[in-house]
């Protein structure tokens, strides 16, 4: 009875466009925002997989209770550079002091969805420790990652923060709340998602405090510590020394990340969860007016001998194909976006997840469907025939 | 024998909010091969009900429907529906056709509900609508054909 069930949509071509689009249009939505889960999960990987076996050490100013241990980087953190050049030197001897370095931070422009990393993040450190921060082999697209001396007003710029920038080359001039930087370096990310060197926009420490107007300010002290199995011990005597300040493990730091991203996770699940809801209800509401207004044609059908079960799948399966093609258009469509937008999700989203949503779609649509179908085995042929 | 529907004695009753309304008393009928009946009468007297219940449309208050001399008036939904997708051809006061099939998918609609798969049933409507000399329309759809046609 498929043949029924697709010239029923065909002949009400409007109502079908319309639908299959409200569909496709919800779904798309789903697809994007899946894929930035899975774009923020890759990236949260890659981070985690960056600092296994780095033995790396945030020291940070406490936070109040409830946002300490979720802020990574710790923007939001102040510590005295006094303070935090002290404790450098208390622990000068079991870290490796090429990859410790104050470190100063400045969301220069927000995340772009909850969660995620600021889109443009000020990183301010000493000028031969830029591989503390970003890795000591970064992908260099343009220029050199180094700075002529520490107090120059040169910048280098991740994918992420060139974009914000408006993809300035090598030698150019970009404003930083209001001060001109000259472009010393462009970086790839290690991969599209990676988190930290993707927003980065790197100066030298002094400079970051000179634009910053907080000459003796840091946000954390950023150490790298020479042994692994030491880690626990130095944060526990810097917690001993330094009462006052919050050490953040690499331990701590992929739990901080583990736990942004189940946030994230749960955000973007709750939004996709209401749009399938949408969706549904849309088939829902479809299906509930083709079969009020199909009595007649249904009653019809049962008098000349069509079952209950085949009323029922002709209406299931009408639903099932509008649940399909919505799903399946919503897939071009969310590329198209994705295009537009130059966010490279399609690179991230798998084949799978697409056939996850399709499959979601479609049993959905069918449960949608269910209500009016059985609505429609109840038609009486007689109660039908008196349209005559 | 050539008895195709025997009633006997039946009787139908409608319950309208707590009134009864009998339609048919006791009516007795025998319909056999070659038959060809016409039931007439004013307008409330019956006739659609008793054409209800001798085309397995509904069932019985009383008394008993034989079909082919089974007896029908116990019979659930499913085997009435059997029955009239396999031995009872119907044509409505206003047709009732697919509006969305065209004429040759309407004859083979019934043919199909009776089991003969697609392609059988489109052959054998073609023949059908060939022997009325509907063969130019069959692929209109019933909006397009003319009352007669239909």
């Amino acid at each position: 009875m498929i043949d029924i069930a697709w010239k029923n949509m065909w002949t009400r071509k409007t109502r079908t466009i319309l639908t299959i689009l409200g569909i496709a249009v919800a779904l798309e939505l789903v697809i994007m925002m899946t894929s930035i889960v899975d774009f923020t999960e890759s990236g949260m990987q890659s981070e985690l997989a960056k600092y296994s076996g780095a033995g790396q050490i945030y020291v940070r100013s406490q936070t109040t209770a409830g946002v300490a241990g979720q802020e990574f980087p710790p923007i939001s953190s102040i510590l005295r550079e006094e303070e935090g050049r002290q404790i450098i030197d208390e622990v000068a001897g079991q870290v490796d002091m090429t990859l410790t370095t104050p470190i100063l931070f400045y969301q220069l422009a927000p995340p772009p969805y909850p969660n995620a990393a600021p889109e443009a993040l000020l990183v301010g450190l000493e000028v031969d420790k830029i591989g503390a921060y970003i890795g000591e082999e970064p992908v260099v697209k343009d220029g050199v990652v180094a700075f002529s001396d520490a107090s120059a007003r040169e910048v280098i710029l991740g994918p992420m923060a060139s974009s914000f920038f408006g993809e300035p080359a090598v030698g150019d001039e970009i404003q930083i709340i209001g001060e001109p930087l000259t472009v010393v370096g462009l970086i790839e990310g290690r991969s599209l998602e990676d988190r930290l060197t993707s927003n980065v926009v790197i100066v030298p420490l002094e400079t970051a405090q000179s634009i910053l107007g907080q000459s003796e300010s840091i946000s954390a002290v950023l150490i790298t510590s020479v042994r692994l199995d030491n880690i626990g011990a130095l944060a526990e005597n810097i917690r001993a020394s330094h009462p006052k300040v919050s050490v953040l493990t690499q331990e701590d730091i992929a739990e901080n990340l583990d736990t942004i991203l189940g946030q994230e996770r749960m955000f973007f699940n709750m939004i996709n969860y209401t749009v399938y809801i949408i969706a549904a209800v849309v088939v829902f509401i479809v299906m509930v007016m083709a079969v009020s207004e199909r009595t007649k044609e249904i009653g019809t059908l049962r008098a000349i001998g069509a079952s209950r079960w085949l009323v029922l799948r002709t209406i299931v399966l009408e639903a099932i194909m509008l649940g399909l093609m919505g799903s399946l258009l919503s897939i071009p469509i969310a590329y198209l976006i994705d295009m537009g937008i130059g966010y490279g999700l399609r690179e991230v989203i798998g084949a799978w997840t697409l056939i996850q949503i399709v499959i979601t779609a479609v049993v959905l649509s069918a449960l949608a469907a269910a209500i009016p179908a059985l609505r429609a085995t109840r038609v009486n042929p007689i109660e039908a025939l008196r349209y005559e | 024998m050539n008895e195709i529907i025997r009633v006997e004695g039946i009787t139908k009753v409608y319950r309208m909010d707590e009134v009864e309304v009998p339609a048919l008393r006791g009516v007795d009928l025998t319909v056999e091969h070659g038959d060809f009946f016409a039931i007439v009468g004013p307008s409330g007297c019956g006739k659609s009900t008793l054409l209800h219940l001798l085309g397995c449309l509904d069932k019985p208050t009383d008394g008993r429907v034989f079909f082919n001399g089974e007896d029908v008036s116990a019979l659930g939904d499913g085997a009435l529906t059997r029955i009239r997708s396999r031995h009872i051809g119907l044509i409505f006061q206003t047709f009732n056709l697919m509006p969305t099939l065209s004429a040759r998918e309407n004859v083979a609609l019934q043919l199909r509900l009776a089991g003969i798969k697609g392609a059988q049933a489109a052959r054998m409507a073609e023949e059908a609508l060939e022997k009325v000399e509907l063969t130019a329309r069959m692929k209109h759809l019933p909006k397009q054909l003319s009352g007669g046609e239909r």
